[in-house]
């Protein structure tokens, strides 16, 4: 009945609604749509199963308050997470309102596509905004609901009343928190698409879309650290009606019963805040309605590249002699310096290894809930000073790794298949040297003056010698599998379970960077280690990438990702 | 010389180029033709080793091409029928890119793909990304990637497309200065008149096999019709266009 009525033609507004939500997930970077749905499932997978373990962990923590003897503790505790579920909201709702910042307005492309059709312009930004407002609506519900319903749930007992206001109240402030976020970034945009020049607009768009999601995912630790400042729950600083997230938790508590004077200001911003951010990107939207169009049609999309960009393709000409191997170097640094989704993605990785690292530091500043000095003489210290060069190289090699699996424009390596016969050695090594040229020597480089001011000048040194080998080593366990000329070959996500992705990723990130770090930080306790430890990498690293190198001779470029061998035998696909 | 002999490939059950063969010497343009779906792009990709024959030999100056697929493909040039390009490299950029995966030293390189920019007249957009050009433009840039290391065969599939007037007349020019320079031209396109001016001999196909491999004059002559365009109707058994419109009327009036 409901799949009749949906295949029949509607109104000129319902389908262009259908048209920008069924669009919303498209992605150029996937060759197989079936894949998204594959990975989509896993994704889900992902999220229950950490439901369940958080789950569990909240509730053996409510028995246990529950059993103490005062109410405090429980009721700090209570507040530390409803804050917790409201900003993890928030950043939820921020996360996927950057990843879809290039689809929040109407572009060229739509103006182009709808150009022909007897459609008004008002029709195409209302069903765009109203689109984009029930998919929003809708992530944010399905992120901000379970958690608003499980939480107070496991809080019940003899300290814990009102359930069904706190679940109100979580549900509420979290969808709120959500909309907020999602409104002020499509406000921010507007502005942006409005006042800068069309010409600029996408280079600081893009700028702007990679500072939000670096920004947002370096902040992650610090959201999940929240329920640990149950202590400074029951007073709240001047400086909290500055911060967003204590607004909409001010919602809550209002909801709750809570009627103190800070609660009651922190609710009014809210308030007022969420109707102030809907009536500005409402704003922006009717202001680019009225121009946008025109100014996009009208200004010429003639795109140039400054002369002075030329830079890394001329001092790659200086160390790579082979025109093959400097050929790939420079393809993929002006692709990777080019193309938004990958440098998105990139942007992504550096704001993990970044989350991690501050992370650790923030963990050893603020051991006990107050903050001390860390100096570079104790040993954790020591190995998180190690482990920095250690994380950023490995984010970065493996983000590297990972996005030289995405295509673009896949059907024009044409190019690079009529010239692959016989050349496959030299096309390679321009991958080797990309790494080494822009994943290892920046990261040592820029490292190396923290090493050297916590460890000192030669003890810092030598650890970034060591570091630097290690990244190395790293490579050559990246490349050795890898047989491909980055960007030129079809991705298929779901070739591999995403769970078993996460997990081998997660574990070979803790024990490279943790588990390393303390093994540098014991070879660096005597000359003599220290030099063993270094001829030991020197010589591995060695051995490895003449092995590598003999297997190439033998192989041919992939370009074209397989499903694993025993599904193809099988002749069954994921679906 | 470029032999091709008893060439097939089969998609699964799908027989997609039948046994064809043909042979171009050096200063000959051979013209392939064919309805859609005849196996001209197959013919292409397999000619260029961007899929592999299910049977068949190609031969080029008398080796196995598949002997030495690279030494092949350095003297061949390939303009193809979509301009798939890297759109987020300028023209310039992709010409280089080009050059340097074929091994060009940069002195020489630089100094042909400067020439050839201003000669297809891209020499003010050379710095522009591939995505701000237009059709034409990018198929100059195809031309002048495919001319660059100045091949001894030229696989050209509609190299005309997009191309301004002006332009098409150069390149009409330069397949006739080309092969009187000895090059081989394989020439595919479905612009009868265009062949009919520069190739010296044509292959017809219709699903997937040859039906006609001579001169176009020969062909002409013996099948008495006064064009190409005649010839090539009468071969591929075309549906009666005049009928077709009739029922396209019909259709969007339905």
């Amino acid at each position: 009945m409901l799949r009749d009525w949906l295949e029949q033609t509607h109104s000129t507004g319902f389908e262009l609604r259908r048209h920008f939500l069924l669009r919303f997930f498209d992605s150029e970077l996937v060759s197989d749509s079936s894949q998204a749905k594959v990975v989509a499932g896993g994704a889900l997978g992902i999220l229950l199963s950490l439901s369940l373990v958080f789950g569990q962990a909240y509730y053996r923590k409510y028995r246990l308050l529950l059993e103490l003897p005062t109410p405090d503790l429980y009721r700090q505790a209570v507040l530390a997470d409803v804050l917790f579920l409201v900003t993890l909201t928030m950043t939820f709702s921020g996360l996927f309102t950057t990843i879809q910042w290039p689809a929040l307005f109407p572009g060229r492309r739509d103006y182009l596509a709808l150009a022909a059709l007897p459609v008004r312009m008002r029709e195409v930004f209302l069903a765009k905004f109203t689109a984009l407002l029930a998919v929003t609506l809708v992530m944010i519900t399905c992120a901000a609901l379970p958690p608003s319903v499980m939480i107070p749930a496991m809080m019940i007992g003899r300290y814990g009343n009102g359930t069904g206001r706190h679940v109100a109240g979580i549900f509420i402030a979290s969808l709120l928190g959500g909309l907020f976020v999602f409104f002020t970034l499509v406000t921010l945009q507007g502005v942006l698409l409005n006042v800068l020049p069309i010409r600029l607009f996408p280079r600081i768009s893009l700028a702007i879309q990679g500072l939000l999601l670096g920004m947002l995912l370096a902040g992650l630790p610090f959201v999940f650290s929240i329920p640990g400042l149950y202590a400074r729950m029951d007073q709240l600083p001047s400086w909290s009606v500055y911060v967003p997230p204590l607004w909409f938790f001010g919602i809550d508590q209002i909801i709750f019963g809570n009627r103190e004077p800070t609660i009651n200001s922190l609710f009014r911003i809210a308030v007022l805040a969420s109707l102030a951010s809907a009536a500005a990107a409402t704003l922006t939207y009717v202001w680019s309605y009225g121009r946008h169009r025109i100014r996009v049609l009208e200004s010429p999309s003639v795109e140039s590249v400054g002369v002075g960009r030329f830079w890394p393709n001329e001092a790659g000409s200086w160390f790579l002699t082979d025109p093959r191997t400097l050929a790939v170097f420079a393809f993929v640094t002006k692709m990777l310096g080019r193309s938004r989704q990958h440098r998105l993605f990139l942007t992504a990785f550096t704001a993990l290894s970044l989350a991690l690292i501050s992370q650790s530091f923030a963990n050893l500043s603020l051991a006990g809930g107050h903050f001390r000095t860390i100096s570079g003489s104790t040993e954790g210290v020591r190995e998180l000073v190690i482990a920095i060069p250690l994380g950023f190289s490995f984010f970065l090699l493996v983000g590297l790794r990972y996005l030289f699996r995405l295509p673009v424009e896949l059907r024009a390596n044409w190019l690079f298949r009529t010239i692959e016969p016989g050349h496959a050695p030299a096309l390679l090594m321009g991958v080797e040297r990309f790494l080494l040229a822009w994943g290892t020597l920046p990261v040592a480089v820029l490292t190396l003056p923290i090493e050297i001011s916590m460890l000192g000048a030669r003890t810092g040194l030598e650890a970034a010698i060591l570091c630097l080998l290690i990244s190395f080593l790293l490579i050559e366990v990246l490349l050795f599998t890898f047989e491909k000329i980055p960007f030129t070959s079809s991705y298929l996500p779901g070739r591999c379970p995403l769970i078993e992705t996460v997990l081998k990723y997660s574990v070979s990130a803790a024990c490279y960077v943790s588990g390393i770090a303390a093994l540098v930080s014991f070879a660096l306790k005597t000359g003599a280690s220290t030099l063993l430890f270094t001829t030991i990498l020197g010589v591995g690293w060695w051995r490895l990438r003449r092995a590598r190198i003999a297997a190439r001779q033998i192989s041919r470029i992939e370009f074209e990702e397989l499903f694993e061998p025993a599904v193809q035998l099988l002749g069954i696909e994921r679906e | 010389m470029l032999e091709v002999r008893n060439l097939t490939k089969h998609y699964r059950r799908i027989v997609a180029v039948d046994g064809i063969s043909f042979t171009i010497r050096p200063g000959e343009v051979l013209g392939f033709l064919g309805p859609n779906g005849a196996g001209k792009s197959t013919t292409v990709k397999v000619l260029i080793g961007l899929i592999e024959p299910t049977r068949g030999e190609i031969l080029f100056k008398g080796k196995d091409v598949r002997l030495d697929w690279p030494g092949f493909l350095r003297v061949a040039g390939y303009v193809p029928e979509e301009p798939n390009l890297y759109s987020q490299l300028t023209g310039r950029e992709y010409l280089q890119l080009t050059g340097r995966l074929r091994g060009l030293a940069r002195a020489a390189l630089e100094a042909r793909m400067d020439r050839l920019l201003r000669l297809f007249s891209l020499w003010e957009d050379r710095h522009v990304l591939l995505s701000s050009y237009s059709k034409g433009m990018r198929q100059k840039i195809m031309l002048s990637a495919a001319l660059l290391h100045d091949p001894e065969l030229l696989v050209l599939d509609e190299p005309f497309s997009g191309l301004d007037v002006n332009t098409a007349l150069i390149l009409r020019s330069l397949i006739g200065a080309l092969s009187q320079e000895g090059k081989m031209i394989f020439y595919s396109s479905h612009v009868l008149e265009t062949v009919e001016k520069v190739c010296t001999s044509v292959l017809i196909l219709r699903k997937g096999s040859a039906v006609a491999h001579d001169r176009v004059e020969h062909l002409r002559d013996l099948l008495r019709q006064p064009s190409l365009e005649a010839v090539f109707t009468q071969l591929t058994q075309q549906e009666d266009p005049g009928r077709v419109v009739q029922e396209i009327i019909a259709a969007i009036r339905s």
